[in-house]
């Protein structure tokens, strides 16, 4: 048995490698897909951003001399601060590291300024003055860069505040060179046990690129998993080869899982080959935007039971789409007709796939995320976007879902080729000749 | 015990209106190491018959049984006994002769000097030579038909089920696919069952023959017996009275 089914799944995977058409798809398309996802992605991004009215900062004063606690407590300061909708929480008698703690434990705080200990000394010589700008990324979605936008919305107010009290403080004419950068940012952000010396924006939109990415990663495995199962069962029916291999001495479902078998093996060689892409084209973006070296080393911070479920998910789903492949190869006439079937299929997959990522970042009800994460064909892109936003148990209880479509799909497919309907059935999607 | 038994087999494709009776009631035996040949029109139910034998079609009613093991019944013994090779048999293209012929041995063969042993006989069969390690892409029509005849019979199977083994091919290949039929079934007693448009093949071929005609056996007996009894001069003859008159 065991023989026999090494031996169907090698000739399974001869007959895929020795395709011209299967190179294109698993070498070419990826080399040009992902700079075009990348920017559709980015372009996405821009065209969602919006202009923040308010904020919520803490500030940590640790400056040595005066002018940052007569700053922080001038009422015209303050007043400038709460006309732009900026609360301000000074923070007294904290260490550094005790103003990161109280950051990360308070989701309304958008962000912590530290003015440092040469603040006064600085202004005092008329020279611009750095202001640590420290964000917490809790989870890389919609909300945490909308909170982004607010911490930079929040130093740019603050900013415009400091300029007002140091002109009319020490009298400086509003033209000196000094003023156009009273403070320049020193940005850190932190996210996932790291501590990342760059602006949070760049931080989170390379975040959200890889989590939009990883998961339309998943709708090729699925196409191709999708096409080579359908492909591989019609090509027996027209090239008039699956008589005889009915007719031999194997187990009708051993052929059909050895087939299963092949076109797992190769959507995975396949979706290998995207994510060499991937990480060329992450590669490639993160040294373009990267004014810090710090950022190259930005990436998803998945636990090792993240990829254990995300690598469960993507199996069972992939098996679904090739047991749904198998399904319309064996009710269609030939190779064309089961193609046209399932590229009629690519379209919703595609187009739902697509916003599916945005969809849920953006956070929608528990039953509707287990419900994408449970129709076929979409569910692997959902069931991805759920571990990487770290929903975890709702990625379990869809992975059920599938587990069970599998077990139907599988009842189905072996009742299907346990009788003659496998060679008669007969779905053509050929124009046929007129009679002559 | 009989090769092949047949008795009152029906097969009907389609329901109500549309249903279509390719099968009335065909009755037949073959004794082992015989070589029968099924003769008649086409949409006789030849290929139906065949295919019901090779396990791949379920009878409306009636029985068959290879070696007395019932093709529906006891359909996984009766694949290990036989070997069927349909009309137009096709192959993998993206495959070498030899790939093919290692791919079906793995199916039967119970040890890799069995297999070995098999693929070396499909190679010699098959008479293709070299061209055996080409892609089957680059075969004629003859070449691939004389490779699917060799991986039928490669195996050595009880009963081999050939459904118009030399159709479409040329003289030469003809030739070769016949005499390659009844020198292995001679040598080594294997039972065949063939169908057949051509008359000159199946008195070549067949130690006994039937004529069926719309779903139902109309003569049968050995072709010489057939040709004396209806006053002809060759088969082709009879065929065309017995199948002329209804």
């Amino acid at each position: 048995m065991m023989g026999a089914m090494r031996a169907l799944i090698k000739k399974e995977l001869r007959e895929i490698v020795r395709d011209p058409h299967m190179l294109i798809g698993l070498v070419v398309i990826p080399i040009i897909l992902f700079p075009i996802l990348g920017v559709a992605i980015s372009g996405l991004m821009r065209a969602e951003r919006e202009v923040p009215t308010s904020a919520s900062i803490a500030v940590l004063n640790l400056d040595r001399g005066t002018v940052a606690r007569e700053m922080l407590s001038n009422e015209t300061f303050r007043r400038t601060l709460a006309n732009y909708s900026v609360e301000v929480e000074q923070l007294e008698n904290m260490t550094r590291s005790d103003a990161l703690a109280l950051l990360s434990n308070t989701p309304s705080l958008d962000a912590l300024f530290v003015i440092p200990e040469d603040f006064s000394e600085r202004i005092d010589r008329r020279e611009p003055t750095r202001i640590e700008v420290y964000v917490f990324i809790s989870t890389p979605s919609w909300e945490e860069r909308r909170k982004v936008e607010r911490a930079d919305y929040a130093f740019r107010v603050f900013t415009q505040a400091m300029r007002e009290f140091v002109v009319r403080k020490f009298n400086i004419p509003a033209n000196a060179t000094f003023l156009t950068t009273p403070a320049m940012p020193d940005h850190t952000t932190i996210y996932g046990g790291q501590v990342i010396k760059a602006p949070a924006t760049a931080v989170l939109a390379l975040l959200l690129n890889q989590i939009l990415l990883l998961p339309m990663m998943t709708m090729f495995l699925i196409f191709l998993g999708l096409t080579t199962s359908a492909s591989s069962v019609a090509s027996e029916k027209e090239q008039r080869t699956l008589e005889t291999l009915l007719t031999v001495p194997v187990k009708r479902t051993t052929l059909l899982f050895s087939k299963l078998i092949a076109a797992l093996i190769a959507a995975v060689a396949g979706t290998a080959s995207y994510i060499i892409g991937f990480w060329i084209y992450m590669q490639a973006i993160t040294s373009a935007v990267a004014q810090s070296p710090e950022l190259m080393r930005v990436s998803l911070i998945l636990s090792p039971a993240d990829v254990a479920l995300l690598a469960a998910g993507l199996v069972v789903t992939t098996f679904v789409a090739l047991l749904i492949g198998a399904l319309i190869a064996v009710l269609a006439e030939d190779v064309r007709s089961a193609e046209s079937i399932v590229g009629s299929l690519a379209a919703p997959i595609f187009a739902l796939g697509w916003f599916i990522p945005f969809f849920l970042a953006r956070g929608v009800s528990p039953l509707v995320s287990v419900a994408l994460g449970s129709t076929p064909l979409i569910a692997p892109v959902a069931l991805t976007t759920l571990v990487v936003l770290g929903e975890r148990q709702l990625a379990l209880v869809a992975i059920a879902v599938n587990l069970a479509e599998v077990a139907g799909l599988l009842k189905l497919s072996a009742s299907l080729w346990g009788t003659e309907k496998i060679l008669t059935a007969r779905i053509s999607l050929r124009r046929r000749r007129a009679p002559e | 015990m009989l090769a092949v038994e047949v008795r009152d087999l029906v097969k009907v494709y389609g329901r109500g209106k549309r249903a279509v009776r390719a099968l009335d009631g065909v009755a037949f035996e073959v004794k082992p190491g015989e070589i029968f040949g099924l003769i008649g029109p086409n949409g006789a139910g030849k290929t139906t018959c065949l295919r019901i034998l090779a396990t791949l079609l379920r009878p409306t009613s009636g029985y068959a049984a290879i070696y007395g093991h019932d093709v529906v019944e006891e359909a996984d013994v009766v694949r290990r006994i036989i070997s069927y090779l349909p009309e137009e048999a096709g192959a993998y293209e993206r495959l070498t002769g030899r790939e093919y012929l290692e791919l079906f041995a793995s199916f039967y063969a119970r040890s890799e000097s069995e297999r070995r042993r098999m693929v070396e006989e499909g190679a010699r069969l098959s008479g293709l030579g070299e061209r055996l390690d080409d892609r089957i892409k680059t075969y004629s029509r003859g070449m691939k038909r004389r490779l699917a005849l060799a991986r039928a019979l490669m195996v050595r199977p009880k009963v081999a089920i050939l459904d118009e083994p030399t159709s479409g091919l040329d003289v030469l290949h003809a030739v070769h696919v016949r005499r390659t039929i009844r020198e292995f079934a001679k040598r080594h007693g294997v039972t065949v069952i063939f169908s057949s448009h051509n008359m000159l093949e199946v008195e070549y071929l067949a130690d006994r023959v039937a004529i069926i005609h719309r779903g139902r056996i109309i003569a049968e007996g050995r072709p010489k017996e057939l040709i004396e009894e209806h006053g002809a001069e060759n088969l082709e003859e009879v065929f065309v009275r017995l199948v002329g008159q209804r």
